[in-house]
């Protein structure tokens, strides 16, 4: 779960008494004593209700300062063996744009969500595809629709829409039909 | 394109035609040329033959619609089983061709969008004549449930023309069939041309006529 | 020797949908690969954050329109895990029911266009015809024949009859023993055996890394499935095998395939036998909290993910969905590296591309 934002007067968030797994305990301790004062925070997640999903994550928010992340994703993989990157989401907040790289060990079953923000003017952001392959597109794909740039991309160009189009569709500010389009 | 099919055209004239086209064009001007020496005679003869063999020529058209291979969304896989066990179109004459140079019909089954767009114009524009065309689906015919979004056509007629709409989301194989009969009822009903064999469609697309 | 760039697509008949695969070829050999997709983006994400959470539901089912229940299930699914929302004991075994049916259908119509684009034309009518029972049985439920609008936030729209349960168990036997006959046909042949073993191979390592999920994992040997280890619904109920190859190749896909329609045949058996009483719909909250949830799901193609944030009112604020063909064919290109032109059909099949899900 992301880290919440919560306007005034809006509903209140299910909170989870549930223990998080001891694997991922495991982890977060293991996450900040290596990765000291380079992560911003690291949480391991309480499930939410495993009636729904069975699940074991582990946040590691790195807020603005992302320069440690191309190590910290070569560690996970080769150290903690995290061998799959699920999934790269981009999140237009109005003022910031937030990325998160969601990474999946095939052997325990734990999710780490490696969160990001980037600045929305020239959103830039370290690449993951150094260290998985499987995330080259996914950041194509973020790069097509968002807008961020991945730094050290081996290849960062538009994959879903046609190469000369014009703006980043899932920005808030895009609109859908632009003015004088019929078709 | 406005060339005239009455005039005899020198060789190199019409550079936008292909050499086929030149050709077939000079082909016909030399029958009707032949057929010009009794001028009342020739053109009883010329219609007689033309209404006669041009029938036959569309009952071969429509009993044998040959689609190009082109799956583009979800109501390709209803247009693959309705040419599959259970709809065999088959029955029909219809045969799943890949190249788009010997199909008849062009089936639009799937939401276009503007990737696509200048690809399915060259599409039509391969087929040779007589081509018709048919809008399977709603996506096909007005940009369907995704018309709000940004990377969709509006439908397949602000590309090429259309001669069959069939709606649905996805329509069931048995639409398509009945879209298919009356593709081959249209092809039927069209003007029999057995001496322009297909260019006297193309020039009346083109200027509106028929 | 003359090094080009050849297209295969978008309009090919081996392609299986609108995308572009793109070889650099050095006389026959392949050296290099650059597939281009979008040919079909239809901005459902876009779209998805204009609309109500279940107006919002018949795009994704528009997704990977080969498998709907999948897709509608996965993105009702996220929605009620971002609400906190349990379902009843009936709806799991339901859902479990038909999505497994629906992965029978996905499968059956993949190794029809399959070994059609191989050259087997009878075996494209085969499984054609078992998958038009299926969607019998679907359509006496719901309907319809392919976009089916099944999954409600809370449950199902309908309920399941004693009739459904019953037919499904003939139709699950009948598919049981034809797939005897599929494989009588193809693995004794040797002409099926020399198009697909020892083609497209890609190894365990490279395989994880390069994010390839699903059946295509499993054929590279690495024993993952959704359904086992993060079990949902009602998953972990029921008693199934999952397929595991090792050689990693065509034929190691197909087989995973064939077995796999197997497996959920006997799932849907034990769902008809063991269906609880109660309820199929339970109460859902109307809004959605200013949080984000995920769920992960067995696909027929992989693994697919449904990311959702709410925004505190009746939609989302952004929705995300992992298509597994989508990094599958970012894969594409580590199989095809070393083989021949001829062999192109048969690797591009074999990772079952589904190119709505794709492009989104």
């Amino acid at each position: 779960m992301a880290a919440p934002m919560l306007p005034p007067g809006a509903p209140p968030l299910p909170v989870s008494t549930l223990p998080p797994a001891p694997e991922c305990v495991e982890l977060a301790t293991r996450i900040e004593s290596a990765w000291k004062g380079k992560v911003k925070s690291v949480r391991a997640m309480n499930p939410l209700n495993p009636g729904i999903q069975a699940e074991k994550n582990v946040f590691v928010a790195f807020e603005s300062e992302t320069g440690a992340m191309p190590a910290f994703w070569k560690w996970l993989r080769d150290k903690e063996k995290f061998d799959h990157c699920s999934v790269v989401v981009a999140i237009d907040h109005m003022d910031r744009i937030e990325v998160k790289h969601l990474l999946f060990s095939y052997t325990t079953h734990i999710t780490v969500e490696t969160s990001a923000m980037c600045d929305r003017m020239d959103p830039e952001m370290p690449s993951a595809s150094l260290a998985w392959r499987g995330a080259n597109w996914l950041e194509r794909e973020q790069f097509d629709l968002m807008g961020v740039k991945f730094i050290d991309h081996p290849d960062l160009r538009r994959v879903l829409l046609p190469d000369d189009w014009i703006g980043h569709p899932l920005r808030k500010d895009y609109e859908f039909r632009q003015a004088g389009e019929w078709w | 394109m406005d060339l005239d099919p009455a005039r005899d055209y020198a060789e190199g004239e019409g550079v936008l035609f292909t050499r086929s086209k030149e050709l077939l064009l000079r082909a016909q001007n030399a029958i009707e040329r032949s057929l010009v020496e009794a001028p009342i005679v020739s053109t009883y003869v010329r219609r007689l033959v033309n209404n006669s063999m041009g029938q036959i020529l569309r009952v071969g058209q429509a009993a044998s619609i040959w689609p190009l291979h082109l799956g583009i969304a979800c109501c390709a896989i209803e247009m693959a089983a309705m040419g599959a066990s259970r709809f065999d179109a088959e029955r029909l004459g219809i045969l799943f061709w890949s190249s788009p140079r010997q199909c008849d019909v062009l089936f639009i089954n799937g939401t276009i969008s503007r990737k696509f767009a200048p690809r399915l114009r060259m599409l039509y524009d391969q087929m040779a004549e007589p081509k018709w065309s048919m809008a399977v689906g709603n996506c096909a015919i007005s940009g369907g449930p995704f018309f709000e979004g940004y990377n969709t056509v509006l439908g397949a007629d602000q590309i090429i023309p259309v001669d069959v709409y069939v709606p649905g989301c996805p329509p069931r194989p048995e639409a398509m069939l009945f879209g298919l009969i009356k593709l081959q009822e249209k092809i039927l009903m069209q003007r029999p041309d057995f001496l322009g064999t297909g260019i006297r469609q193309e020039l009346a697309r083109e200027t509106g006529a028929q | 020797m003359a090094e080009m760039w050849i297209n295969i697509g978008p309009q090919h008949p081996s392609t299986h949908g609108l995308w572009d695969l793109r070889i650099k070829v050095n006389g026959e050999v392949i050296i290099d690969s650059d597939p281009q997709v979008g040919y079909l983006h239809r901005s459902v994400e876009k779209i998805c954050e204009r609309k109500e959470f279940i107006m919002a539901m018949p795009m994704t089912e528009r997704l990977c329109y080969v498998a709907n229940m999948n897709w509608t299930h996965l993105y009702v699914h996220g929605v009620e895990k971002l609400m906190n929302c349990e379902i009843p004991d009936r709806a799991k075994w339901i859902r479990v029911m038909v999505c497994e049916w629906n992965r029978v259908a996905s499968h059956l119509f993949w190794l029809g266009a399959y070994v059609h684009d191989i050259g087997n034309l009878t075996m494209f009518l085969w499984p054609i015809r078992e998958r038009e029972y299926v969607l019998d049985l679907l359509e006496y439920i719901t309907g319809a024949r392919m976009m089916y609008n099944y999954p409600r936030i809370g449950g199902q729209v309908k309920d399941v009859d004693d009739k459904f349960l019953r037919r499904s168990k003939v139709v699950a036997d009948m598919i049981l023993e034809r797939t005897v006959e599929y494989e009588r046909m193809l693995d004794d042949s040797d002409l099926w055996g020399m198009r697909t073993k020892g083609v497209g191979v890609i190894d365990r390592q490279m395989a994880k890394n390069a994010g390839l999920t699903g059946p295509s994992l499993r054929a590279s040997g690495v024993d993952y499935d959704t359904r086992k280890a993060l079990p949902y619904w009602a998953y972990n109920e029921v008693d199934f095998e999952v397929p595991v190859y090792d050689e990693g190749d065509c034929f190691a896909r197909y087989r995973v395939r064939l077995e796999e329609i197997r497996e959920s045949c006997k799932i849907v058996k034990q769902c008809a036998d063991r269906m609880p009483e109660g309820e199929f719909l339970g109460k859902a909250p109307r809004v959605a909290p200013k949080t984000s949830a995920w769920v992960r799901h067995e696909d027929p193609r992989g693994e697919s993910m449904c990311w959702i944030m709410g925004t505190g009112g009746k939609n989302a604020y952004r929705t995300k969905f992992r298509s597994p063909a989508f990094v599958n064919i970012s894969a594409l290109p580590l199989m095809l590296l070393g083989y021949k032109i001829p062999d192109v059909p048969g690797i591009m099949g074999s990772i079952d591309v589904c190119i709505g899900e794709v492009d989104r």
